[in-house]
């Protein structure tokens, strides 16, 4: 099921972005970067705050312009979303509160103009898959945090999108509800066959996961270093206690490392201009 | 459990209305308290009978009652445009949001000569400044509500491949829905205070009309029917609002 082609899916070509800032200075938010995400592959975002991997993210997903550069799908320059190749899944709760659960996964398909009852069995079958059909007729208010997530989860692939996009979909919740929910990812994701793209701040959720680890620099965003993870997929609980993991965690902890101390550094002497849209790593 | 806790309430709020009415009937009969001021709560329940057979007193809730409606259409709809063009245009929104705030703490009725020199002393005057008393509110909730939907949202809409209309109808609207709802209950508690204070200060019907002069002429036990005749239709009204919000929650 895991295996990848050659033929990338999605390409990062140089893509630059650059705003000003409201005191006028210009930011460079992300420098040069290329990028390519084989068919199949689960591919990593890692960095210190600030670096640009979640606006990398969301120019990937059309959702934001870049200033120079370019970035396509299959071969296709990407303008502006594509709802029904690319999937997104949030770093915040994005659930519409005024609509159930079964009615928050089936949305898209809603926009689509997908006929009710199709759309209801097609979202039915993707609440089942990340264990949450009891939940159906629930509002997102009287759910976890993790299971919230877990819908957002199913809303974007009742899409059936060829590629996930993923800005720390599980930032916002505790380390053991964040393994769990990154196992039961691994498990859905082999189901699904999916091509993903994962904005993390967790060494250990990245090196779980991934097939392939990309580490980035402080500001500006540069791709520093990609991280091979030969262990084969579907990841089992396991895995994350074994000698290669641990190995791999401690490599991508000294990468990061000094990217961290560097961008800490400059937030400090301000010369990193923190607090304008360092929020959006 | 819940069930029974209300009960209770309820039972706690018969309680206190029988208390007041214990001490009502005690001071009025004991005499301590002029009739001019106070009647009997019999002599009050004596007037119902005249007041239904009295053509006057239905021409006067009829009054009353239209003018509210028209005061509360003037203040919905005139409150909801302007919410709307202002609240989705961030610049405006700006500019409008402490104009609107600021009005609210104006005491409006102020304005109210203004506006029967506008519109005359009949209902048209009450229409207009019920309409106006009642405008600010919901111009006011419509302009944070729809100014202040959380951005995450509509990203997630375009992500999700939502239209522009879509966008609007599907997420905006319900997004700013329950602030909106918030401000039309507010806006129309003020459109009845508007109407009926109208009707009080200068007026040749309506009920309001019919407490001034029954007030003015000491009928007491009238005034006090009145009063009461205004409160029920209060209370009706209210529901009624109330209701639609509901009902409208639920979609």
């Amino acid at each position: 099921m895991a295996e990848t082609t050659t033929a990338p899916a999605l390409t990062a070509t140089e893509v630059t972005m650059a705003y000003r800032t409201r005191r006028g200075h210009t930011v460079v938010a992300l420098d040069r970067v290329s990028l390519d995400v084989r068919r199949g592959e689960f591919v990593s975002l890692i960095g210190p705050s600030g670096c640009g991997k979640s606006t990398l993210l969301y120019i990937l997903g059309g959702l934001r312009r870049q200033t120079s550069g370019e970035v396509a799908l299959d071969g296709q320059r990407i303008t502006g979303p594509t709802p029904r190749k690319v999937g997104f899944v949030f770093q915040d709760y994005t659930l519409f509160p005024w609509r159930t659960i079964i009615s928050n996964v089936e949305v898209g398909l809603e926009f689509r103009g997908v006929g009710r009852k199709e759309r209801r069995e097609h979202a039915a079958y993707n609440l089942d898959l990340v264990g949450l059909g009891a939940f159906a007729n629930a509002y997102p208010g009287e759910l976890s945090g993790g299971m919230q997530q877990r819908v957002a989860i199913a809303r974007a692939l009742s899409m059936d999108p060829e590629i996930l996009l993923m800005d720390e979909p599980f930032g916002a919740l505790d380390e053991q509800t964040r393994t769990v929910l990154g196992e039961e990812l691994a498990r859905i994701l082999e189901k699904t066959g999916k091509t993903i793209v994962f904005v993390t701040h967790s060494l250990s959720e990245a090196v779980f996961l991934s097939d392939r680890v990309v580490v980035m620099s402080a500001r500006p965003g540069r791709i520093k270093e990609i991280l091979t993870v030969a262990e084969p997929r579907p990841r089992q609980p396991a895995f994350s206690t074994s000698q290669s993991f641990t190995d791999l965690r401690n490599g991508l902890f000294d990468l990061l490392h000094e990217e961290v101390r560097a961008a800490t550094l400059a937030e400090m002497s301000g010369a990193g201009i923190g607090g304008d849209g360092g929020r959006r790593g | 459990m819940a069930r029974r806790e209300r009960l209770t309430v309820v039972a706690i709020q018969l309680g206190l209305a029988a208390v007041v009415l214990a001490v009502w009937v005690y001071q009025t009969r004991a005499g301590r308290v002029s009739p001019i001021l106070l009647p009997q709560p019999e002599r009050v329940l004596d007037e119902f009978p005249d007041l239904v057979r009295d053509p006057v007193f239905w021409g006067s809730l009829r009054t009353t009652a239209l003018e509210l409606a028209g005061a509360f259409a003037v203040a919905a709809v005139a409150g909801l445009l302007v919410g709307v063009v202002v609240g989705r245009w961030a610049p405006a929104a700006r500019v409008a949001t402490p104009l609107l705030a600021w009005a609210q703490t104006v005491p409006i009725i102020l304005f109210y000569p203004i506006c029967i020199l506008l519109f005359g002393i009949g209902p048209m005057s009450k229409v207009a400044f019920g309409g106006f008393y009642g405008f600010f509110p919901i111009a006011a909730n419509t302009v944070l509500a729809l100014s202040t939907v959380p951005p995450r949202y509509l990203t997630a809409a375009a992500a999700l491949g939502a239209s522009r209309r879509q966008t609007v109808t599907r997420v905006l609207i319900p997004a700013a829905r329950p602030l909106i709802l918030s401000g039309v209950r507010l806006g129309a508690a003020l459109c009845l205070i508007g109407v009926l204070a109208g009707e009080l200060l200068g007026s040749t019907e309506g009920l309001g009309y019919q407490i001034a002069s029954s007030s003015g002429s000491f009928r007491t036990p009238e005034l006090y029917a009145y009063i009461f005749v205004a409160l029920v239709l209060v209370a009706i009204f209210n529901l009624a609002i109330t209701r639609a919000d509901d009902r409208n929650a639920q979609v």
